[in-house]
């Protein structure tokens, strides 16, 4: 299953989840769905402004691990 | 014409059903007096007439919750789709009622009443086409909650 590690991108970054959503202009509901790998897909336009404020590769923020999609299943 | 939201057609029609199935339990209720008054007797039927009412009165029923849901705007969610599945359901038992009841004219009483005869049948078949069009709808109505639930999670 496909992994968001945005949480250890903002920490490395050191900002918090309202600027983030504030700067990249969606809710901090929605990023919050992002971050705890509730959604269901990503659009390109959010990766870019992602990549663009956290200074960081696509790769940097997902990840894929070899095991049961549980999130995505429920 | 707005269907959905506050002011929506959904609205009307809600107050439409509602009436329709208040007047059904009075009818219900005051059907063997108002038989017993115009001296009809409907003979074994009556036990299909009475629960083929309540089917009715439960489709009313389940029809105006999905009315309530068309004024919240959100008519794709998985308690309209149980909704439909369910008046489905009880919509084929309405048809085999009806069926039970055209078959023992037929056999038992061996009645040559052709129109009520045939009211019997259509009936069967009417209440049969609803239920698989009610299943029919439910089916699209889950397609349409799951594809609603991807794009909301789509950030």
């Amino acid at each position: 299953m496909i992994i968001v590690n945005l949480d250890v991108m903002m920490a490395k970054r050191k900002i918090s989840s309202n600027e983030l959503a504030e700067k990249i202009g969606i809710t901090p509901a929605n990023l919050s769905v992002l971050k705890t790998n509730k959604g269901k897909a990503i659009r390109f336009s959010t990766l870019n402004k992602l990549c663009k404020e956290l200074k960081c590769l696509p790769g940097d923020i997902l990840d894929y691990q070899d095991k049961e999609d549980e999130v995505n299943n429920d | 014409m707005k269907i959905t939201g506050e002011n929506g057609i959904g609205k009307i029609l809600k107050i439409f059903l509602q009436v329709c199935f208040y007047c059904g339990i009075i009818i219900l209720v005051g059907l063997p007096f108002l038989l017993n008054k115009l001296g009809c007797n409907l003979g074994a039927s009556m036990y299909v007439i009475y629960p083929n009412g309540i089917v009715l009165l439960i489709i009313t029923h389940k029809f105006i919750n999905l009315f309530n849901s068309l004024r919240l705007n959100n008519p794709f969610c998985e308690e309209n789709v149980k909704i439909l599945k369910t008046t489905g359901i009880i919509s084929l038992i309405g048809s085999l009622l009806w069926l039970i009841d055209f078959l023992y004219e037929i056999i038992l009483v061996h009645s040559e009443d052709i129109v009520f005869n045939c009211t019997l049948l259509f009936l069967c078949i009417l209440f049969l086409g609803v239920s698989i069009a009610l299943y029919i709808l439910s089916e699209l109505f889950r397609q349409a909650t799951e594809y609603k639930k991807e794009n909301d999670l789509t950030i």
